[in-house]
């Protein structure tokens, strides 16, 4: 997989600014994956997060004759991902006020990334690494945005600060404090859990595995 | 950059972030129970740290790159990516079945000679065959194709089953009398023509 703009030589990244049709056809597999996973990330819903990834790569190919080169390609796209994902959930959180002033639903804006993967807890159909996996991205998805955007770029996806400055214009001291912030949060949230169940049952023994 | 930016209300992330001072490094290794309890909570931050970078990255669907190309297509009205075909959908293959077996069935209708809808006529040899059959019934004779009934079939039958006949097959045929009396018979002669 391209990790960085480096990997892309000047023809190649000329190619793609000049919209070559077969190098942005490697460009989309190059990152789709991840691309596709930070979208989850964010939103919690695989369906919105296919729909908001294959709209960031038409964005993409749309706006690549104006990619100056200033920061690396991912750092770029990360960017145009993130601005996606903050459309779609003021998107989605209008459409469940909407729908809460029409219908009477109980549905908490602050919340709409956690009502996405509040699906009940089966432990019979899930894989342990899913268990896992679950939990977490519950615990992410009740995260605030902000601190959710930054903690997904670099506890998940392994980005520099550096690099997520670039990506949410956000000054170093605002990006750290965030991170900090929803890592407390977090902690705190899986010290409840594992307090608050028994040490055999499965998620408690999943986070016992993680931890070794 | 410059040198890095750090809260003292952060240390557990000054710590991951491996921004300590070296009087603080220096605290840490001290057996005090500050150092006890802060050394206890990097831990935590570090093992919540290490559960997020073991989540995978998921594959995107199944044919994600080229959902990417056709929307680019739509998004350029097709001055990018014009030569990936059109996705077909399953009701567009579902719909052209359906109209290729209502188009069977309209076919095998008129083949049959059955009705096919309130004011729709057809003249098949089904029809004729039918024709003749009503008319063998009642004693008439059946000429075929004549030079006096060129489009249909020529017939002959008593005047009196006349309405008979002309209400069998007045859907599909016309039946017009072309010699009033045949001399001797009877019988009269009628021509039988597609409507």
């Amino acid at each position: 997989m391209a990790e960085t703009q480096t990997e892309y030589d000047d023809r190649f990244l000329a190619k793609l600014r000049a919209q070559d049709e077969r190098a942005y056809g490697r460009f989309v597999v190059d990152y789709q994956d991840r691309i596709f996973t930070y979208c989850f990330r964010i939103l919690g819903s695989t369906e919105e997060a296919r729909d908001v990834a294959q709209d960031v790569f038409v964005s993409v190919f749309i706006a690549l004759p104006k990619f100056r080169g200033e920061s690396k390609l991912s750092t770029w796209l990360y960017r145009i991902a993130l601005n996606h994902c903050r459309n779609r959930l003021a998107y989605l959180r209008r459409r469940a006020s909407m729908q809460r002033r029409e219908l009477s639903e109980i549905i908490e804006p602050e919340n709409m990334g956690a009502e996405l993967m509040n699906r009940p807890y089966r432990p019979d159909q899930m894989t342990e690494g899913r268990q896992l996996e679950t939990l977490l991205q519950q615990w992410i998805a009740e995260l605030d945005d902000d601190q959710r955007e930054t903690l997904v770029l670099r506890d998940i996806e392994n980005l520099t600060y550096h690099e997520i400055m670039e990506i949410t214009g956000l000054p170093e001291g605002t990006v750290k404090s965030r991170i900090h912030r929803a890592r407390v949060v977090l902690q705190e949230k899986v010290e409840q859990f594992r307090a608050g169940n028994d040490a055999q049952s499965a998620p408690a023994g999943i986070l016992a595995k993680a931890k070794a | 950059m410059g040198k890095p930016k750090r809260h003292t209300n952060e240390p557990q992330s000054t710590f991951l972030n491996d921004e300590l001072s070296a009087d603080e490094r220096a605290m840490l290794g001290t057996p005090t129970p500050e150092a006890t309890a802060f050394r206890r909570q990097v831990d935590g931050m570090q093992q919540t740290r290490l559960m997020l970078l073991q989540l995978p990255t998921h594959p995107a669907p199944v044919d994600f790159s080229r959902a990417v190309q056709q929307r680019i297509r739509r998004t350029t009205h097709g001055r990018h990516f014009s030569g990936i075909p059109r996705q077909v959908f399953p009701y567009e293959a579902a719909v052209s079945v359906v109209v290729l077996i209502v188009l069977m069935v309209v076919y095998w209708m008129g083949e049959s000679g059955g009705t096919l809808a309130p004011g729709h006529h057809s003249a098949t040899p089904a029809v004729y065959q039918g024709l003749a059959d009503q008319v063998a019934r009642i004693g008439g004779t059946v000429a075929g194709q004549t030079q006096r009934c060129p489009n249909g079939m020529e017939l002959w039958f008593r005047s009196e089953s006349e309405q008979r006949i002309r209400s069998a097959v007045e859907t599909n045929l016309v039946l017009t009398q072309v010699e009033p009396l045949i001399a001797g018979s009877g019988k009269t002669r009628y021509c039988a023509s597609p409507r």
